[in-house]
């Protein structure tokens, strides 16, 4: 009788003492560490491969892009982002918040990874596949700091998150905005340093970096220099303006084709957020909404932009339906909806005189957005769609781009010019439009050419911008931002503050060091 | 040898008593009263006395000495301070304890209809805060013990029959997501699958000293469960049953259709869009579509309970069936939950007793969107009242076109036709144990408590057409499993010498748990059926990922009490806690305890003096941990993970670096002092019980974030924060219960009783001077609450409204807001004007501040039973004063920024050129600050609640004995009666998104508490 | 209260009406009936020719009912029938509104006997076809709702718009006809009186194949990269100049892409085969272009000058040869 006793009480004991030292170590159950992880190429690019995808960029890319870029600029109309529009912006203004969040993420992402891989060269890893890597980690950090700069003007620098959250010191201040473009242009020159002179197509190369030096340069009117990068990406050979000019935005196929030099990655997936490119939607007419495909046209050409367009420029029916713009190939149906079905039988019609109800287009307008909207789905003829989702990339710097950089950098400043290599950059964009070539080249040419080239692609606030305040203004307030049944609206009250947006208004609260005056950042 | 002997059992009231179990202790002889309450037994000469039970009464043993005739008067088991509390790892007499205990019986929790065991206590316990965050059945519940405790979970740890639930009590419920929109709330209470007619007994530690021996685990409180078991006597069934309809308790006063079109003149013109012409004539306008009525209904609820319990010799038994069915009063939402319980508990020998529990649940549950954009109640508030529910050709209405102006296409009636959200929950839980008495005074205890889970939530869209949208098929299937074990082994050692009383317990404890989870979607359901293998063939359609993770503690604890002569008690514990949440160096947590009381009653003075009070005093203090994670934090958090995705990014095959590591990560550390008093008056005619407390967290663990430019962040796609240890709270409070017997006489009883909850909750020290908890709402830019050290914690932090510019001379003085300038497009006649907190001469960020806490002064509830003869009646009210709530629904509903979106009428009474002293700004689409986060939108959620009141009727015993029952009792009950409040939304009680203690009190599209009528009826044979 | 789906819970009465207003109108025009028992109509129909009105059920109460007229409402006086739920029917007196209306022409230029096909609405009850401002009529060939042929009339007036009368009224077309008889034409069916081609690089050819008036127009190819224009000359006698020519009017069926084709005139201040901004014409890829031009606003024809050449150059093509018909080049007084 005892024994048992004594049993019972040390068996269970014996149990639980034999394994106590293992018994609480429960290491991550996928076992992957910084530690014993990132030790060949593929694994390193497959983190870096991360900073291109649309899961950290699309806060930014989808509305912010567009509110900032585009309707600022005067591009496009919207009733959502009124306040862009009108500039009565406020920190409290989503897109400002969407798109510092999204910017400083991915820099925290490229802080991490720059770190990590230094750590791991440090320790003996391959510095042939570590120092691209890293390189590419610059190209994005410059890439953005140099949005930022342009966006807020003097804006905070972060490299190291881990150190600041660890130290629970989170009063950083404002630096001037040419020590932010000076430490972006850094940052790309790291990257034009060690980036290889090609890789598999979308990946960044040498020219990637040059033609965001080129840009730079540029936006800081150092025309030189923005003229010698510009004609390395020329010279390079590597790229050329592609035919299938709306095809660039509307077909997965066509993805990092011979014309991009830098795009946010997409696939047409549903799992995770961000893969696909959800500006679709937001584009797409109301008439071409189907069951794949989401279409609420929150975003539409503005007047003054349909009327820059000189006539038999082909980049108007590329990257804008209106009234007769056609596509044979989509041919969108809808259930219960007879009448709708029978006018897009044979195809996808943009008519403003037929019925709304019927499949007509009748919108503040009279216009939508042909680029990145893919279509209204699969099953109707069209790229494939699932609900917001596209393949599509989001190309942010394009071969165009460095064409137009170079003659405006080679203009120098000047009234204009007749130079040769100049026209031949500038006339080679034209010649694609179905345009006559010039024969001399203004400012106010390059101007002209750049927003119906990269129209609805959120870049035109910045060639706005950069003219400075007042050239700024004479520009904005000429401009109609209005709608045909809303009448013409002028805007009157356009002031120098409104050339950069506000801090938003949660970050001031979480750090008051930006609502203070900027600081240098170098000495 | 034998001899018979003869009597009559009575009630309180001198009423024979059928049905009570007669057994002679020591022999195995048992017997019943008849029908008039008398009996007879025959019984060995070596018998010594008789056991009388009856259900609901307390036991008796009586003695039998050379009596022949026994006469027994049995009563209610309502002694307080007689009672047995059940403590940690054991049970003691309350009189013994010195630390701070509430325990509430389960004939203080019938007649409540409710589906989950936290929503009983409300009300019930003083220092417990218990708050629904969603009128869902089967809705997520904010439970609080003595205050908020940590940033990252404040749920008490549930123990049932020993079993701890250390996961939460909070279950999710996705995929609202995936069809569009957002989640909402997802949070959903993990007690509703437990089965509240089941439950003996709930007790509320709620001092370290009493939960020290639970150890970190504890850190929130705990509240032990014990459930029905078996007795010795004749066999029992009982059968319970309720039936209740429910409905919407309140509904905003939204414009009807010509309210909505006199709206749509004034405010057309304002953005230059034509005014319809349907709209000239207001004389001609009904009321249009009242979308209010489309989403809310009546719902109703049933509960069946069959029960069987009894004991023979050594053996007793329990098992229980449960049925329970609850439609929702909001379109889309219901929930169903079959349980079963059995136990078995034997006396294997002299010395050993082995009992087995065993408890399995199915629920089924239908989510409505609530508590978010896109979900069934915000469409409902601002659909306009022009769209019909349907077109005259029997099409979904919505989209409609008039006079060149497109609607909403939504059309939640429709909607709710195609869309839904299901989510199956399976449990099994339970513990085997085996107890060895092996000495007269030292025990041993082996349990082993066990529980498995599985999941399945299903969100499911089909094609069809509705309004303007048309939808695409759609099935999202996650699936996951878990499992816990904890096996614990504890001595226990009693001692009474004279009029010393020594008791000590120590013990081990090994606890492990495992999840893993799997959730597939597909698009293009064969004929609408919905499995995955009916989706597409195209593969870029599909989706597909997963996850697992584990966790496993060890423990040590010890506890020693000591008593002398009833006068006074002593108690220390102490428990070592290792954790796999924290590294190598700082894996263990150490945690003490001890408590004092002072019986003062029991003093020579005292009894002589004041013979019919009662008086103890209590001390406590104790400290205890707290090893939760953040959600979404990494696991391990001390080591730099890498996360893979399951689907394509960037070029196909992506990861990223999870997080920041942080190796010096450790326990969270609360400790808690506890000082008391009970006190019983007039022979315990009014019993007390009075805690005042301070419990203070410190190191807690949360993610270092800060201003998203560091690059940071909590959400699951962020570069994750590192986990620290920072910041502390402090909560300080008083808890007070108290008991009254106001008139106790043959016929007529009435008892009150009273609870009484205060804390007040500092967030002292942050990470940081310039950091702060924040939360935010709809999307990332929208900081709604902003905790500075100082102020309680979920504070809310916004501009102060100072009026409305409604002169010239008003805008030439004002400032600057936000940047704008005076002109019609920004800052005008009729905008919210703001206060210059900071006095800089203009309104920016720098002009937020506190406005306002979404913790109550206080809480309370009152309870009134009166029985008179065979009736009983019960009025139950509850409260909460002083908390404030943002109300983000009327955010939207008085936000005048939309000319198409319908409002409260209260927008009618707008600043315009002619009404210049209207109460709320004028109607702009441009002015972005007249909808920015300031008190504007913060409202006064205090509320007084009748939540029961329930009438009953016990059958005669002489029906009783016709129809051979032993019991049968009929009831009618209104649950949420009346709400007396000033708040303007459905319902102030709103509770915590997603159980978030960030956003407490956050209205943004709340599924409010329905009102619910219910009758039912008790029968036992 | 029982639930219900929020629809108003009006239901079917005995319908009676006290008016309807207004009580005449066109389509698209907002009516409101008013009266007893107008409760859960089903369908409104306009008598003449069947025609359903669409209407939202949520403005539709006991006393009143608010619709549209259809957009294709057939004129005239008629009944509108009000059916609800259980069947009652209730007839209100209407008179539609339906005037002609123009939307397009199928050619601006007639000349005696020629036909022009006018698309617009309400064309079906048209009466008459008058030139503006003269008693000369067309002939109507054919008229259907939306559509009407016309055969024209010889008349001396240089060019006028349409009075078109149906039986709701009198419709002015803003469309302006030219009357190619009174025309100076250089090329309609052939070249005018002393024109020929002179064309740069391949010659101007006349095709059967392409044509908008009549069955000939005149062909370019313009060869890629040289800038060529097409040139209807006239040496001998020349065209002496006259003030009484206000505009040049032409037709020009586009090339593959939309370009733009300068007018160019050795009568003009820049002279022969240069580019004038104010002499642009845009032209649409694929399509007839109609031009009618005002001598004024464009360099075309300087005081006292002869003109001996009237041309059409294009800058380009870059890249390919593109082919360009012309039809009707008339100057118009």
């Amino acid at each position: 009788m005892r024994l048992l006793k004594i049993s019972a009480l040390v068996i269970p004991m014996m149990i639980s003492a034999s394994c106590s030292k293992d018994f609480i170590e429960r290491p991550s159950l996928s076992g992957t560490t910084t530690g014993n992880y990132y030790n060949n190429a593929s694994e390193v690019r497959a983190a870096t491969s991360t900073l291109y995808s649309g899961l950290p960029w699309r806060n930014y890319e989808s509305r912010a892009q567009d509110a900032i870029g585009d309707v600022m600029s005067g591009n496009m109309f919207t009733y959502t982002d009124v306040e862009y529009l009108n500039f009565s912006l406020s920190s409290a203004s989503e897109r400002v918040g969407a798109a510092w969040g999204a910017f400083y993420k991915i820099i925290g992402y490229a802080n991490v990874m720059i770190k990590t891989f230094e750590e791991k060269k440090a320790a003996g890893g391959g510095a042939d596949y570590l120092d691209p890597a890293i390189a590419e980690c610059h190209f994005i950090r410059g890439t953005l700091y140099f949005y930022i700069a342009r966006t807020w003007g003097d804006a905070p620098i972060i490299t190291d998150p881990g150190a600041t959250a660890l130290s629970g010191n989170f009063n950083i201040p404002r630096y001037y905005q040419k020590d932010v473009l000076r430490f972006a242009l850094e940052e790309l020159q790291m990257a034009e340093a060690n980036l290889p002179e090609s890789d598999e197509p979308g990946r960044l190369t040498k020219y990637s970096a040059k033609g965001m030096m080129a840009k730079l340069y540029l936006y800081n009117k150092d025309y030189a220099n923005a003229k010698t990068k510009a004609q390395e990406v020329i010279n390079s050979g590597k790229y050329s303006l592609v035919s299938d000019y709306n095809g660039m935005f509307t077909k997965a196929s066509m993805n990092n084709n011979v014309e991009s030099l830098f795009s946010i990655q997409h696939q047409f997936a549903v799992d995770p957020w961000g893969t696909g490119n959800i500006k679709n939607p937001d584009r797409g007419a109301s008439n071409l909404r189907t069951a794949e495909a989401d279409a609420w046209e929150m975003y539409m050409p503005s007047l003054d932009l349909l009327n820059e367009y000189e006539f038999g420029d082909l980049r108007r029916k590329w990257s804008v339906m209106e009234h007769g713009w056609t596509n044979p190939n989509w041919k969108p149906q809808r259930a219960n909806q007879p009448k709708y079905n029978e006018f897009m039988a044979n195809g996808y019609k943009y008519d403003t005189i037929q019925p709304v109800d019927d499949g007509g287009a009748k919108n503040a307008v009279r216009a939508n957005i042909a680029k990145y909207f893919a279509g209204p789905g699969k099953t109707y003829g069209s790229e494939s769609v699932l609900g917001q989702n596209s393949g599509n990339n989001v190309v942010l710097l394009r071969y165009a781009d460095i064409l137009l950089i170079y003659a405006e950098a080679t203009l120098a400043g000047a009234a204009s010019t007749t130079d040769a290599s100049a026209l031949q950059a500038l006339n080679a964009v034209r010649a694609r439009a179905g345009l006559p070539a010039r024969t001399s080249v203004t400012a106010d040419n390059i101007f002209h050419e750049r927003r119906v080239e990269f129209a609805f692609e959120g870049d035109f606030w910045y060639d706005i911008q950069r003219q400075g305040y007042a050239k700024a203004k004479a520009i904005i307030e000429k401009q109609n931002r209005g709608s045909i049944e809303g009448g013409a609206n002028y805007i009157t009250t356009f002031t120098e503050d409104r050339m950069y947006l506000p801090i938003p208004a949660g970050e001031i609260i979480q750090d008051p060091e930006l609502a203070k005056p900027a600081v240098p950042y170098y000495k | 040898q034998q001899r018979t002997i003869t009597g009559k059992v009575t009630d309180d009231r001198g009423e024979g008593l059928p049905g009570v179990s007669i057994v002679a202790k020591g022999a195995n002889q048992g017997t019943a009263t008849n029908a008039d309450g008398n009996y007879s037994i025959t019984v060995p000469n070596t018998a010594t006395s008789l056991i009388f039970s009856f259900v609901g009464m307390t036991p008796k043993e009586i003695t039998i000495g050379n009596q022949t005739k026994i006469d027994v008067k049995m009563t209610s088991e309502d002694q307080t301070l007689e009672e047995v509390v059940v403590v940690g790892y054991g049970t003691s007499k309350r009189a013994d304890i010195s630390s701070s205990i509430t325990s509430v019986k389960a004939k203080d929790l019938k007649d409540m209809p409710v589906a989950g065991v936290d929503q009983m206590l409300q009300g019930k316990a003083a220092g417990v805060t218990v708050t629904s965050n969603s009128g869902q059945p089967g809705g997520g519940v904010s439970i609080k013990v003595r205050g908020v405790t940590s940033i990252n979970s404040n749920d008490p740890l549930f123990v049932i029959d020993g079993v701890p639930f250390v996961n939460g009590n909070t279950s999710d419920n996705r995929g609202f997501d995936g069809l569009g929109g957002s989640n909402g709330q997802t949070g959903n209470s993990v007690m509703a699958m437990l089965n509240p007619n089941d439950i003996e007994s709930i007790d509320v530690l709620k001092d370290a000293s009493a939960q020290a021996i639970y150890g970190s685990q504890a850190a929130n409180g705990v509240i032990l469960i014990t459930t029905k078991k078996g007795k010795q006597g004749e066999g029992k069934i009982n059968y319970e049953m309720y039936y209740g309809v429910s409905e919407v308790a309140n509904k905003l006063d939204l414009m009807d259709l010509r309210q909505f079109a006199q709206y749509q003149n004034e405010v057309l013109p304002i953005i230059g869009n034509p005014v319809s012409d349907e709209f000239k004539d207001l004389s001609v306008l009904g009321k249009g579509t009242d979308w209010q009525e489309a989403m809310f209904r009546h719902g109703n609820v049933q509960n069946h309970q069959l029960s069987f319990s009894g004991g023979k010799d050594k053996t007793s038994y329990y098992l229980s069936l449960n049925y329970y069915d609850n439609t929702g009063i909001l379109l889309g939402s219901d929930f169903k939950r079959f349980s079963t319980r059995f136990s078995l508990d034997n006396q294997l020998k002299s010395w050993a007793k082995v009992g087995v529990s065993a408890n399995a649940t199915r629920s089924i549950q239908n989510v409505s969107l609530a508590d978010a954009a896109e979900s069934t109640i915000w469409w409902g508030a601002v659909t306009s009242p022009l769209t019909p529910v349907k077109n005259l050709d029997g099409t979904w209405g919505g989209g409609q076109m008039i006079g060149g102006v497109r609607y909403s296409n939504a059309n939640l009636v429709g909607n709710s036709q195609f869309r839904g959200n299901t989510k199956t929950t399976n449990n099994v839980f339970g513990s085997l144990y085996a107890e060895f008495q092996i000495l007269k005074d030292l025990s041993l205890r082996n349990e082993l408590s066990y529980s498995l889970g599985q999941d399945n939530n299903i969100a499911f869209q089909k094609t069809g057409n509705v309004g303007g949208d048309t939808f695409r098929s759609k099935l999202i299937d996650s699936r996951s499993d878990s499992y816990y074990y904890s096996l614990t082994n504890y001595l226990n050692y009693n001692k009474y010498i004279n009029k010393h009383g020594f008791q000590a317990t120590v013990g081990h404890q090994a606890q492990s748990s495992y999840y893993q989870s799997i959730s597939g979607t597909k698009v293009d359901l064969q004929a609408n059926i919905f499995d995955l293998n009916t989706g597409s063939a195209d593969q870029t359609t599909w989706g597909l990922s997963g996850g697992k993770g584990h966790w496993a503690m060890e423990s040590y604890f010890a506890r020693a009490n000591y008593t002398y002569d009833d006068r006074y008690s002593v108690s220390a514990s102490f428990r070592a806690d290792g954790s796999s949440n924290f590294g190598p160096n700082n894996r263990w947590g150490y945690f003490p305890g001890v408590s004092v009381g002072w019986t003062v009653s029991n003093e020579k003075f005292m009894k002589e003096k004041l013979s019919s009070t009662y008086l103890k005093v209590r001390f406590g203090y104790g400290a205890v941990g707290n090893q939760n994670f953040p959600g979404g934090a990494p696991n391990p958090a001390y080591v730099g993970a890498v996360q893979f995705f399951s689907g394509p990014v960037g070029f196909g095959t992506s990861n990223m670096i999870n997080g920041i590591p942080n190796p010096n990560l450790k326990w969270e550390s609360v400790k808690t002092t506890n000082a008391g008093i009970d006190l019983g008056l007039f022979n315990g005619r009014i019993d007390a019980t009075i805690d005042v407390y301070k419990k203070v967290t410190s190191d807690m663990i949360i993610f270092l974030t800060g201003p998203n430019l560091i690059g940071v962040g909590d959400q699951w796609d962020d570069l994750k924060a590192p986990l620290g240890n920072a910041g502390q709270m402090t909560n300080t409070g008083i808890d007070i219960g108290i008991t009254s017997t106001n008139i106790k006489t043959n016929d007529l009883t009435w008892k009150t009783n009273l609870v009484f909850t205060k804390f007040k909750n500092t967030y002292d020290k942050a990470a940081s001077a310039a950091s702060a908890l924040d939360g935010k709402v709809y999307y990332n830019n929208y900081l709604i609450t902003h905790t500075t050290p100082g102020r309680p914690v979920g504070s809310f932090w916004g501009l102060v409204t100072d009026g409305l510019y409604r002169t010239q001379a008003d805008l030439d003085n004002s400032l600057p807001q936000f940047g704008y300038i005076v002109d019609p497009t920004q800052t005008y006649l009729g905008d919210v004007r703001f206060k210059d907190i900071n006095g800089d001469g203009k309104i920016d960020a720098n002009d937020m501040t506190f406005i306002g806490s979404p913790l109550p002064d206080f809480t309370y509830g009152l309870t009134n039973n009166v029985n008179y003869k065979n009736f009983d009646f019960t009025l139950f009210i509850q409260g909460s004063q002083g908390a404030k709530a943002f109300n983000f629904l009327r955010w939207q509903l008085e936000g005048l920024n939309s000319a198409w979106s319908n409002q409260m009428t209260t927008v009618l009474d707008r600043y315009t050129d002619d009404n210049p002293n209207g109460s709320l700004p004028r109607f702009t689409n441009t002015n972005k600050n007249n909808t920015a986060m300031s008190d504007r939108y913060v409202e006064d959620a205090s509320y007084l609640r009748i939540q029961n009141i329930t009438l009953g009727y016990r059958v005669p015993r002489k029906v009783l004995n016709k129809i051979k029952g032993a019991n049968f009792r009929i009831y009618g009950s209104i649950q949420n009666l009346k709400t007396f409040t000033k708040y303007s939304g459905y319902d102030p009680e709103i509770g915590a998104f997603n159980n978030s203690i960030k956003l407490m009190n956050v209205d943004a599209g709340h599924y409010p508490n329905p009102r619910t009528f219910t009758v039912g009826a008790n029968v036992e044979f | 209260t029982e639930d219900t789906d929020g629809r108003p819970q009006i239901g079917p009465g005995n319908p009676k009406s006290s008016g309807i207003k207004p009580d005449s109108a066109a389509g698209g025009t907002v009516l409101t009936l008013k009266g007893t028992g107008l409760g859960d109509m089903r369908s409104i129909v306009f008598e003449k020719n069947n025609v359903p009105a669409g209407f939202q059920p949520t403005l539709n109460t006991d006393e009143a009912i608010i619709f549209r007229v259809p957009e294709d409402a057939s004129g005239g006086d008629q009944n509108i029938i009000f059916t609800n739920s259980a069947g009652a029917k209730l007839s209100v007196p209407f008179k539609v509104l339906a005037f002609p209306s123009v939307a397009s022409v199928s050619n601006y230029n007639f000349t005696k006997d020629s036909e022009i096909t006018i698309d617009g609405n309400n064309l079906d009850d048209v009466i008459s076809v008058t030139l503006t401002g003269t008693t000369e009529q067309a002939t109507i060939v054919s008229k259907t709702k939306k559509q009407l042929v016309v055969k024209m009339p010889a008349s001396a007036v240089n060019s006028a718009t349409l009075d078109i009368v149906n039986s709701t009224g009198l419709f002015k077309t803003t469309q302006e006809f030219v009357n190619l008889d009174k025309a100076l034409k250089i090329f309609t069916e052939g070249y005018g009186e002393g024109f020929a081609d002179g064309s740069w690089g391949d010659a101007g050819a006349i095709s059967s194949a392409q044509f908008k008036s009549g069955t000939k127009s005149v062909g370019k190819n313009y060869q890629k990269g040289n800038w060529h224009l097409i040139n209807f000359t006239n040496w001998y006698p020349s065209v002496p100049y006259s003030a009484d020519y206000k505009y040049l009017s032409v037709w020009i069926k586009g090339a593959s892409e939309d370009y733009s084709l300068y007018i160019t005139t050795d009568a003009s201040k820049a002279g022969f085969g240069n580019y004038v901004d104010s002499n642009k014409l845009n032209v649409k890829a694929g399509v007839w272009n109609y031009f009618k031009v005002r001598l004024a606003d464009i360099d075309f024809w300087s005081a006292g000058k002869t003109l001996a050449q009237v041309g059409f150059r294009i800058q380009g093509p870059d890249k390919q040869d593109e082919v360009f018909y012309f039809d009707d080049v008339i100057l118009v007084k």
